[in-house]
């Protein structure tokens, strides 16, 4: 099911484009000539022209050479963020849900509150009470992605624990830790995998809201979020700073949702029925 | 009324077709009773959808069914199906409680099954419904009218649901396995329900049942389904008493082997899942008395006194 | 029923009480103190923290300030002088609520209306343009959406005021920029769910019976497909409701959104504790009104509630 949904065109397409992001951002400037934080200004504020191709910022800074840097900070903390999401929500998620009892109402309680306060809360609080910096703030976010995820994961969890292979390999002598990673891991993988789809472009989103907050990364540094920001200054005037780096910003978006839901698709498939439906 | 010729059924799957329901025929006037009968998934359900042209372009339908005035349903268009269904048609399903709306009261649904049914508005359809309530059994109809599925019973549910049916007075009524889900007290008041209204109206009724001891009771024809095709059909009493298509024997030899209290034969074999294809009869894996024939090719009908058997032992007459 | 209200009621109090607690100590985490942005003497820094009752040990002031919460006061300002969280407060909060309510209203309507829609006809072109269209709404954040449309409509077009108007004009944009998102998300949810609905057996019976198309939908299939959503839909109501600050600071409005992010960076601990409170108070209501809604739209959970 997986290669019938790579099948899709639209898909292969994301796909190229996420592949093409991340290798150029990761070679970065190696690719062209201008730094991303040299400033020439004389060369402030001009427009896309020959030699700056996609305009230069208010201190002189070349535009392209910014936006692969800001997608290569933005890419990575999404990637992080990401990654304690879905390793967090599943360890969280499988153990609450194998071990019942206590663990699994703490967990419930905990989802219930974090549920009821605005999740830009927790957020902003824990990007100042850490210090500003890109490590911060992927672990921020994190900490809060993980909870719904650990939550879907508790369901599935649930769901898989009485079954009987599951039986089968603890009478077998399976440890839990060994059970979880041995047999739910793989069965979870597709959720998995789909949440890890939606919560790159969210981290990245969620990242530049930080960023245009001025909770973000921090100068000179610079994220497609910070780009942006500095970008709605002046958007009025300069449209392309605001332009380019949001543009470069919705394209990373949509592939990583359209990756989504195809992935979302293939995974649920569900027989068409056979009684009418209009 | 109806007339059902060579109805085949069959869904697009990834590339394939295959085959749900195969041949399929039979006809039926006012006042009669058929019941279809057979296991599940043998296909029985499916021959109620497609009657009531429920079935969506998933599916593909060829054969010819000929229902109360409109000459071929499967080329009906929409509005024709609707009045159908309107005027023509009424309709008992399998799920007492789950085929009410659970967010609306009895009351307005059963108004607006009765307005859109009879034409009537507001009072007059409020007392038509009351009416209907009080002559499928409830003597408060005022309180039912006002409660909500969930706080009736399967009983009381699927008597609202003839109460539905029968508004404005159909002429085909299809009840599609009415008591399965019911307690045996229910279960004979539906059905002396349905016996008395179809005596009223004198609608043709198509039961759909897998409950032999019904079939046998309130059924004139009988037809007896095996994985998608229909294997035996004749008067209820000669597909009881004497079957003639191994499988019908099957079937009620364990019935009346149950009845009597004793162990009966063991019925062998799961049948074949709808979608397979095989070449010759599908009954092959349990049949007791097959013949070389039966591995090459699916039977045809023969006629053997009323009833029709697709069977090749019957083949040019009685055989055994 | 009132058993169900006084035990939502109680445990959304329990939840009000966890919040406010963790916001108080969290505050008192942070380095520094309401002072670090301003070069005073000390001996006035110390007058002025005696003054709000700074210098008091924690413990202390966290029962003054539960004491104070008691009586709904959420204190003054530690930033602005001579100014009362409450104040400040009541002064933004209609901004924001005009246009998080204005933008839920749009939100809803258009999304419950298109998800319909697209549920109904499943698959056909329609259908699939919608999807497209929730896609891209999902991909352009309101930051981006909202200087788009300012670009476009104020500074191109003329037609529109750029920033800055609380008039009914003025608040046409913002609000369709706050509602982009919320409406994407709503129109998926109802799809979904509506065709989960649409499959059951109640819809096939109400078909079989020759019940109207259209009736069969919104009468029998919505409001079933509703009990469902609803759930999800109450936080998704309370963040509009307060507002959204990107928004706010890109068009210029006076709301409560901008007040938060400042008042964390100037450490004035009961702004923020304040609007904390605030936003969570409105998340609650929000919730407990949807809880109540799905109460009164599905009759069947009014019964596994008493039973209960």
């Amino acid at each position: 099911m997986l290669i019938r949904a790579l099948k899709n065109k639209l898909v292969l397409v994301c796909l190229i484009l996420i592949g093409l992001y991340v290798v150029v951002s990761i070679g970065g400037t190696f690719f062209f000539q201008f730094e991303p934080n040299s400033q020439d200004l004389l060369q402030a504020n001009t427009g896309p022209d020959a030699a700056h191709w996609l305009g230069t910022d208010y201190l002189g800074r070349d535009l392209l050479a910014r936006i692969i840097y800001g997608s290569r900070i933005s890419l990575t903390i999404a990637f992080f963020a990401t990654l304690i999401n879905v390793t967090v929500g599943f360890l969280v998620g499988s153990v609450s849900g194998l071990l019942g009892g206590l663990a699994d109402r703490l967990l419930i309680g905990l989802v219930d509150i974090f549920w009821c306060v605005p999740p830009f809360l927790i957020v902003v609080m824990l990007t100042v009470v850490l210090e500003p910096g890109v490590k911060n703030i992927f672990i921020a976010l994190g900490l809060v992605l993980w909870i719904p995820t650990a939550r879907l994961i508790r369901g599935e969890v649930r769901v898989i624990r009485n079954a009987p292979f599951v039986k089968f390999a603890r009478l077998n002598g399976a440890g839990s830790f060994k059970l979880m990673m041995r047999h739910i891991l793989p069965i979870c993988l597709p959720v998995l995998l789909t949440t890890a789809a939606f919560s790159i472009p969210d981290a990245i989103m969620a990242e530049a809201f930080l960023s245009i907050v001025g909770l973000g990364v921090q100068a000179p540094n610079a994220s497609l979020g910070v780009l942006i920001s500095d970008g709605l200054q002046s958007f009025r005037v300069y449209p392309w700073q605001w332009l380019f780096p949001v543009l470069s910003l919705i394209v990373l978006v949509l592939c990583f949702n359209i990756l989504g839901d195809a992935l979302h698709k293939a995974y649920s498939y569900r027989a068409k029925g056979l009684l009418e439906h209009d | 009324m109806i007339e059902v010729t060579d109805l085949c059924i069959s869904i697009r799957k990834n590339k394939a077709v295959l085959s749900l329901l195969k041949d399929v025929r039979f006809s039926l006037g006012p006042g009669e009773t058929l019941g279809i009968t057979g296991e599940s998934g043998s296909g029985k359900s499916l021959v109620t959808y497609a009657l009531l042209g429920l079935l969506n372009r998933t599916a593909i339908l060829t054969g010819n069914i000929a229902l109360c005035g409109c000459r071929n349903l499967l080329k009906a268009g929409r509005q024709e199906i609707h009045q159908l269904r309107r005027q023509k048609i009424g309709y008992v399903p399998q799920n007492p409680q789950g085929s009410l709306t659970p967010t609306l009261s009895i009351g307005a649904q059963l108004k607006e099954v009765v307005a859109v049914k009879t034409g009537l508005r507001r009072k007059s359809a409020a007392n038509c419904a009351a009416d209907l309530l009080v002559k499928v059994g409830f003597s408060e109809p005022g309180q039912i009218l006002r409660s909500f599925p969930h706080q009736l019973s399967g009983g009381m549910c699927q008597r609202v649901a003839v109460a539905m049916a029968i508004a404005g007075g159909p002429e085909i009524l299809l009840a599609d396995e009415p008591t399965s889900s019911l307690d045996l007290l229910s279960k004979n008041e539906i059905m002396t329900l349905l016996g008395k209204v179809q005596e009223e109206y004198n609608f043709a009724m198509v039961l759909v049942t897998h409950d032999l001891g019904l079939a046998l009771k309130y059924c004139d024809t009988l037809a007896v389904f095996y994985s998608g095709r229909l294997v035996e059909m004749g008067e209820a009493g000669e597909v009881c008493f004497s079957p003639r298509h191994p499988y019908t024997k099957n079937l009620f030899g364990c019935f009346f082997c149950e009845v009597k209290g004793r162990e009966s034969t063991v019925f062998d074999a799961e049948p074949p899942v709808l979608y397979d294809r095989l070449p010759g009869c599908r009954y092959i894996a349990g049949c007791h008395e097959r013949i070389a024939a039966c591995e090459l090719k699916e039977p045809a009908f023969t006629r053997i006194g009323s009833s029709q058997v697709a069977c090749w032992l019957y083949e040019g007459g009685e055989n055994k | 029923m009132a058993g169900y209200i006084i035990k939502k009621a109680a445990f959304n109090l329990g939840v009000m009480f966890v919040v406010v607690t963790l916001t108080f100590f969290f505050m008192h985490l942070l380095p520094g103190d309401p002072l670090t942005t301003r070069r005073t003497e000390p001996i006035i820094k110390e007058n002025i923290l005696a003054r709000y009752g700074l210098d008091q040990p924690v413990m202390v002031q966290y029962s003054s300030y539960l004491y104070r919460l008691a009586g709904l006061d959420l204190g003054p300002s530690l930033k602005y002088p001579g100014r009362s969280v409450n104040d400040i407060i009541k002064e933004s909060f209609p901004v924001s609520a005009t246009v998080g309510l204005l933008a839920l209203l749009l939100s809803s309507v258009l999304g419950v209306s298109l998800g319909v829609a697209s549920a109904a006809l499943r698959d056909k072109w329609p259908d699939r343009l919608v999807l497209m269209l929730t896609t891209l709404g999902m991909s352009v954040p309101n930051f981006a959406l909202g200087a788009g449309l300012i670009y476009l409509f104020a500074l191109k077009l003329r037609l529109l005021p750029a920033a800055m108007s609380t008039s009914p004009l003025g608040l046409v944009l913002p609000v369709l920029t706050l509602a982009a998102l919320p409406a994407a998300i709503i129109v998926r949810l109802v799809r979904t769910e509506m065709i989960e609905v649409l499959g059951r057996d109640y819809i096939v019976a109400a078909r079989a019976r020759g019940l109207n198309a259209g009736s069969v939908l919104l009468r029998h299939a919505l409001p079933n497909a509703l009990s469902g959503i609803v759930h999800y839909l109450s936080p998704l109501a309370a963040t509009l409701l307060t507002g959204s600050f990107i928004v706010e600071k890109i068009f210029a409005l006076p709301g409560l959104g901008q007040y938060y992010i400042t008042s964390v960076g100037n450490r004035d601990y009961n702004l923020v504790a304040g609007i904390t409170i605030f936003y969570t108070f409105v998340l609650l209501v929000s919730t407990f009104s949807a809880d109540v809604l799905i109460f009164l739209i599905n009759p069947q959970s009014r019964v596994r509630d008493e039973v209960a």
